[in-house]
């Protein structure tokens, strides 16, 4: 019996497949590294030939494709943290000046043209996810949020074209040289949180003083 | 254009203010609202800006009702320069100025190059170039009413509603504020303005609606309105009329 190699190959995963024809059957060769499965199928057996032109390039590209899909998915599945800070942050700077404009009591708001009800739940979601993943990644640690934001207003002004990104640099920066003190001051390692406590409540008893000077 | 406000019934969610109120503004007239306290007028306006809906009637601009337009529509046509308040946050003067700019851009915007020229152009035109980078929260409250009528002025609207523009200013701004109102009209703006003088209806507006308790009490031409018999009506006080060849003024009595 001879048999005569079909144009074309399936590469999957697991190994390379290929059709061979023979007067009576074809012959599909799936070989994997370990072995070489063959499936025999006879024409007798066959009531008829449908042949279909089908462009065997879009095929692959839907394979691709889809196979694409799914790495992309499973690399921010597992690094998706990163991913939801960087989504959350983005949507936080792009609406930078709106929230300046949102600062404003909300009458001033909308009558400056911001439709505050939609922007607000939007502000707050993505500050939501850039919060959340954060904890996801660092755990909680205390005394962050309270101290920062203030420090980088104080140091840069309210202007949140700004204070985004000093905000993030500052209490980025901030835990670095916390977690170093935390691994170096002692034999063994300091929880973070009571670092950050030791600093952050004299600085937010200070500021609650500060805050009720300018309000009264 | 033409901003009008149809058998309006004012309030809020379970409070009526004023009811059957026909108010018309059109594009290089000055008017002025007048009434004692917690007789409407603040929420006449927001109702009128489209902050408060109203419960009955329909605001409408040009015929077509005010609520059928966005957000961002609506402040490209009217602007707010609200009662003068301490800013929570220290804005640059020039910031401020530049929020009124919001309804000029989309909702990613930042501040384009003519945005940064008209908010300029305002600012000097108010004669408070200088003040550009001063924090808001340092200024003084005549400076920060110049402040927000610029920000105003940026919005280029079709009309100017402004809320007891003088009420927190000195002798001078008062004169200065009343002298912008006109020039504003003369460029063909319609401003709208709430006050409790008398005297600032007289000056600046070229006509008065008088309203007390939610209720009309009379409307028309500054000189015809203000009488003497009319302000003691309105106020329930009485008060003075001084007249010479150079004006009218009005003293409480």
């Amino acid at each position: 019996m001879t048999y005569r190699r079909l144009p074309g190959k399936r590469r999957t995963l697991s190994g390379n497949s290929t059709l061979w024809i023979a007067s009576d059957h074809l012959l599909l060769v799936k070989s994997t590294r370990v072995a070489e499965q063959y499936k025999r199928f006879y024409f007798r057996d066959i009531q008829a030939f449908v042949i279909r032109e089908k462009t065997f390039s879009f095929n692959r590209n839907m394979v691709d494709a889809v196979l694409w899909l799914v790495l992309v998915g499973l690399f921010l599945y597992l690094n998706r943290a990163p991913f939801a800070f960087a989504a959350g942050a983005a949507v936080l700077v792009a609406l930078r000046f709106r929230m300046n404009v949102m600062s404003l009591p909300e009458e001033e708001a909308r009558a400056l043209g911001v439709a505050t009800g939609p922007l607000r739940i939007a502000i707050v979601a993505a500050a939501t996810l850039v919060t959340s993943a954060s904890v996801a990644t660092a755990g909680i640690i205390g005394w962050v949020g309270l101290v920062v934001p203030h420090l980088a207003r104080s140091l840069v002004g309210p202007d949140f074209a700004r204070l985004l990104p000093a905000a993030a640099i500052l209490g980025g920066g901030y835990l670095l040289v916390i977690d170093t003190l935390a691994r170096t001051m002692a034999q063994v390692e300091i929880p973070l949180g009571i670092l950050t406590a030791v600093i952050g409540t004299p600085f937010f008893i200070w500021l609650l003083a500060s805050v009720q000077k300018n309000w009264s | 254009m033409i901003l009008e406000g149809h058998e309006l019934t004012i309030g809020y969610q379970d409070r009526v203010v004023g009811t059957g109120l026909d108010v018309k503004l059109e594009n290089g007239e000055v008017l002025a609202l007048l009434g004692p306290n917690g007789g409407g007028k603040t929420t006449l306006l927001k109702t009128l800006l489209g902050l408060l809906s109203p419960k009955a009637g329909e605001v409408r601009l040009d015929g077509t009702a005010l609520s059928s337009r966005t957000v961002r529509e609506r402040a490209r046509l009217i602007a707010y320069v609200p009662q003068t308040h301490v800013a929570t946050f220290a804005f640059s003067v020039e910031a401020v100025v530049l929020m009124g700019r919001t309804a000029h851009g989309d909702l990613f915007a930042r501040p384009t190059s003519k945005d940064r020229m008209i908010a300029a152009a305002m600012l000097d035109r108010l004669g408070i170039a200088p003040l550009a980078q001063r924090p808001y929260t340092m200024i003084s409250g005549g400076e920060r009413q110049l402040v927000l009528l610029a920000r105003a002025l940026a919005q280029e609207p079709q009309f100017i509603v402004l809320d007891e523009p003088t009420a927190s200013l000195d002798f001078g701004n008062q004169g200065k504020v009343m002298r912008e109102i006109r020039a504003l009209a003369g460029s063909g703006l319609g401003v709208l303005f709430t006050t409790h003088d008398p005297n600032h209806a007289l000056r600046a507006a070229d006509r008065a609606y008088l309203l007390r308790d939610g209720e009309r009490l009379a409307e028309g031409p500054v000189k015809q309105i203000l009488t003497r018999e009319r302000l003691e009506a309105l106020y329930g006080a009485s008060v003075q009329m001084i007249a010479d060849e150079t004006g009218t003024a009005f003293i409480p009595g």
